[in-house]
């Protein structure tokens, strides 16, 4: 079963109304889930939203890299 | 002589109201088993926890609103821990090993009395949260508690298993152009992704359909295997093969299941047929000189050429047997066989009289074992078995 995962930018986050409870990446970014993103926008497309917000869809397994780096 | 008598304010209690709000995620996730995934993993988005607790003063004297809190404590209760503490009490000193701290994983609390949930619960395990604060009564000085809790639990899925070969439903093996062995791969998937090998194990079957039978395919029955039974890649001689439906059977086992030691009535199943075919081809008798045969020639040279397409074949005996016959030109004559061979050197005496020249080409059948008048099968000083 998939479930996306997005990075962010931080300035978006903060758009969103994710910044103080979602997780940052090394460099920044931060890492939301599909869920973060339903009441935000039109429709139901997570991928088109997080284009929108000038983010990068992930899997569970690449958000968990993401957080893992280090710079 | 003093009478006393003490006089005390009574304030009327406060009115409050706590409540947990759920920020990032639900208090129910969902896990997936064979996957082990859980949807959302709390490890990438937690979960966060933030009480708010709202007084309001009946006497009027403190404002109401959000009241400030102190002495925040969370705790992680197993449901059935949960269970046994009366309805109505607070949480005391003897439940403090399942108070959060700093050290408890999966779990931290924010500076404003958030509780951030990092912890996946593995179902059909359930966890409920319980906090408990104090808030000052500034009217009479004192400290009320306040304590409220949700449950924490999770859902279970099951996905879809799946279990497809790299080739189409049939494919055909070109004796021409197609040489070596092939490899049949098999794919389980599940919910669409190969699961990960340390969590689930599989096992494979590969089968060869014999009639309304299905055979388990094996070296000594199967001239055409070479490799990979028990394993996700059959590896075959299609030389060896003029039709054959090769079936895959294959289970898998999560942690704690045990694995089939043979395909049970739930296998998962998939199969592809192999059909040796030759190509379109077309093919000539090329005679050098041309039909006219110079009487001074002592042998006039005919060649097979076969073309695939546009493209000549070279060498059509390794492909075909090429047959060369020749029929006199006389009524009742016969058709008798010259030779074999791309190529053939008719002597100009056998056509002196005028004749036709035969050229048939066979399709070669598949490789087979050698046998002798008894149909038993011939090998070599090494026990290996002689093709043809």
């Amino acid at each position: 079963m998939k479930y996306s995962y997005a990075k962010i930018p931080y300035a978006k986050a903060v758009l969103v109304g994710v910044d103080k409870i979602r997780k940052r990446t090394a460099t920044g970014d931060v890492i939301i889930n599909e869920g973060d993103l339903l009441t935000y926008g039109k429709g139901d497309d997570f991928k088109k939203k997080v284009k929108q917000l000038g983010g990068t869809v992930l899997t569970a397994l690449e958000a968990k890299a993401e957080l893992e780096k280090t710079l | 002589m003093k009478k006393i008598k003490r006089l005390n304010v009574v304030y009327t209690p406060l009115n409050v109201s706590v409540s947990l709000l759920v920020k990032g995620g639900s208090l129910t996730q969902t896990h997936c088993a064979e996957t082990d995934e859980f949807i959302p993993d709390r490890g990438i988005t937690p979960l966060v926890l933030t009480p708010e607790v709202i007084i309001q003063d009946p006497d009027g004297i403190l404002p109401g609103g959000v009241a400030a809190l102190t002495g925040v404590c969370w705790y992680a209760l197993p449901e059935d821990i949960a269970a046994s503490v009366p309805n109505g009490s607070y949480i005391g000193a003897e439940l403090s090993q399942y108070l959060i701290s700093a050290a408890t994983d999966g779990y931290s609390i924010d500076a404003d009395g958030s509780l951030r949930v990092e912890a996946n619960i593995r179902y059909p395990s359930r966890v409920v949260l319980v906090f408990t604060a104090n808030i000052p009564d500034n009217r009479s000085g004192k400290l009320i508690k306040v304590q409220d809790s949700v449950l924490l639990s999770t859902t279970s899925i099951a996905v879809p298993a799946a279990l497809t070969l790299d080739k189409p439903a049939s494919w055909k093996f070109n004796p021409i152009e197609d040489t070596g062995v092939r490899t049949i791969t098999a794919s389980l998937k599940l919910g669409g992704v190969s699961p990960d090998p340390t969590k689930v194990r599989t096992a494979f079957w590969w089968y060869v359909a014999s009639g309304n039978t299905e055979v388990l395919i094996n070296g000594d029955d199967h001239l055409f295997y070479e490799s990979g039974q028990n394993s996700s890649a059959l590896v075959i001689d299609p030389e060896y093969l003029d039709e054959a439906r090769i079936i895959c059977k294959a289970e898998y086992a999560l942690d704690g299941e045990t694995l089939p030691s043979a395909p049970t009535a739930n296998c998962l199943t998939a199969e592809t047929v192999i059909q040796r075919k030759y190509p379109a081809y077309d093919f000539e008798n090329y005679i050098h000189g041309g039909v006219e045969v110079s009487p001074t020639a002592s042998h006039v040279k005919n060649e097979c050429v076969v073309t695939v397409g546009q493209k000549v074949l070279a060498s059509p005996s390794r492909y075909f047997t090429v047959i060369w016959s020749i029929k006199d030109a006389v009524y009742g004559a016969e058709w008798r066989i010259l030779g074999y061979g791309d190529s053939i050197m008719i002597p100009t005496s056998e056509i002196e009289q005028g004749a036709d020249i035969g050229l048939e080409l066979e399709e070669f059948e598949p490789l087979g074992a050698l046998a002798d008048d008894n149909d038993d099968i011939l090998t070599d000083d090494d026990g290996s078995i002689l093709t043809l």
